[in-house]
């Protein structure tokens, strides 16, 4: 542990920061999942649809979290 | 010195071409009417399922020239992920893979848009509703090809760099023992979970976004045309 520096730890926190992005994916997750149980509870017969549904929208909502990711192994692996 | 990705990536179009040409004999024998049976009956059982996916968001009359593209994407971008199980490096981790596959999806669109609206409706497309609206409607234009792209890549690479985490991270753990630390045994306990999810279950979700996506991207722009001709 001796090439710790200053910019070394700059680029931690950025790091750190990118991935923050992942508490709003998660909000958004959440509430897709939330509102899947709903309509599962609304009409039970259209089960294997909604999870279709909610697998493709929470995949999708999970594209700002990996873009964080992406950017944070950025700054650890290329800085 | 060759990356393993190319590698990766030759090894698997060389797999999927000769299971093509394998299969392509083995169809060739099918007789009509006859019930198909083993390998060749997976084959018609997953063309099928291809094309009433992609029916049900393209209409009848589009959906054969797609059903090929999407099939054939599915099972590349399904291969390649699970390709780190057996110890390569993903293809798809890769970002000039996955914008390939972006590239022609995007290319897709356009052509999608010039036919249906003509080649100076498309050009009028971009100042519209007023002429300063050029730049978001560039950027909305171009957003598909970075986003599928990344999406996919991103997805993949964190998979294969935190699984690479894992694994160093094990050894160094059970290398703390005397005698059998050279022997990874912790990994052994640890990785496999990893796995599971980065790989078995993000693998196909995202190969699912993928083809979804692009089935639904296509299909907007053929829209206004199935509304005007039935």
């Amino acid at each position: 542990m001796d090439s710790v520096s200053i910019g070394k730890g700059l680029i931690a926190i950025a790091a750190a920061l990118a991935v923050m992005t992942g508490i709003f994916s998660t909000i958004g997750q959440a509430y897709a999942a939330a509102k899947a149980v709903e309509a599962v509870g609304k009409n039970p017969e259209a089960n294997s649809e909604i999870r279709t549904m909610l697998i493709l929208g929470a995949g999708i909502a999970e594209t700002a979290a990996i873009y964080g990711m992406l950017i944070a192994f950025l700054l650890i692996f290329v800085f | 010195m060759w990356k393993s990705e190319q590698l990766s990536i030759l090894i698997i179009s060389i797999a999927l071409a000769s299971l093509f040409w394998w299969l392509k004999g083995r169809l060739m024998k099918l007789e009509p009417g006859k019930t198909p049976t083993g390998v060749v009956f997976l084959v018609v059982l997953y063309v099928r399922t291809i094309h009433n996916f992609v029916e049900a968001s393209m209409g009848k009359k589009r959906a054969p020239l797609l059903s090929a593209y999407i099939g054939f994407v599915f099972l590349y971008l399904i291969i390649s992920n699970y390709s780190g199980l057996i110890g390569l490096k993903p293809p798809t981790a890769n970002w000039s893979v996955t914008f390939t596959f972006a590239l022609i999806t995007f290319v897709w669109i356009q052509v999608a848009k010039i036919k249906v609206n003509g080649v100076k409706g498309y050009l009028k497309s971009f100042f519209e509703p007023i002429a300063p609206f050029v730049i978001p409607n560039l950027f909305g234009t171009f957003a598909p090809l970075i986003s599928m792209s990344l999406r996919l890549f991103g997805n993949v690479i964190s998979g294969t760099i935190i699984l690479n985490l894992v694994y160093s991270f094990t050894g160094w753990v059970s290398g703390l023992l005397p005698v059998v630390g050279k022997f990874n045994f912790l990994s052994l306990i640890v990785a496999p979970w990893i796995h599971i999810y980065f790989d078995l279950f993000s693998g196909f979700l995202q190969a699912f976004i993928f083809i979804s996506l692009t089935s639904i991207f296509i299909a907007i722009e053929y829209q206004d045309e199935e509304v005007n001709y039935g």
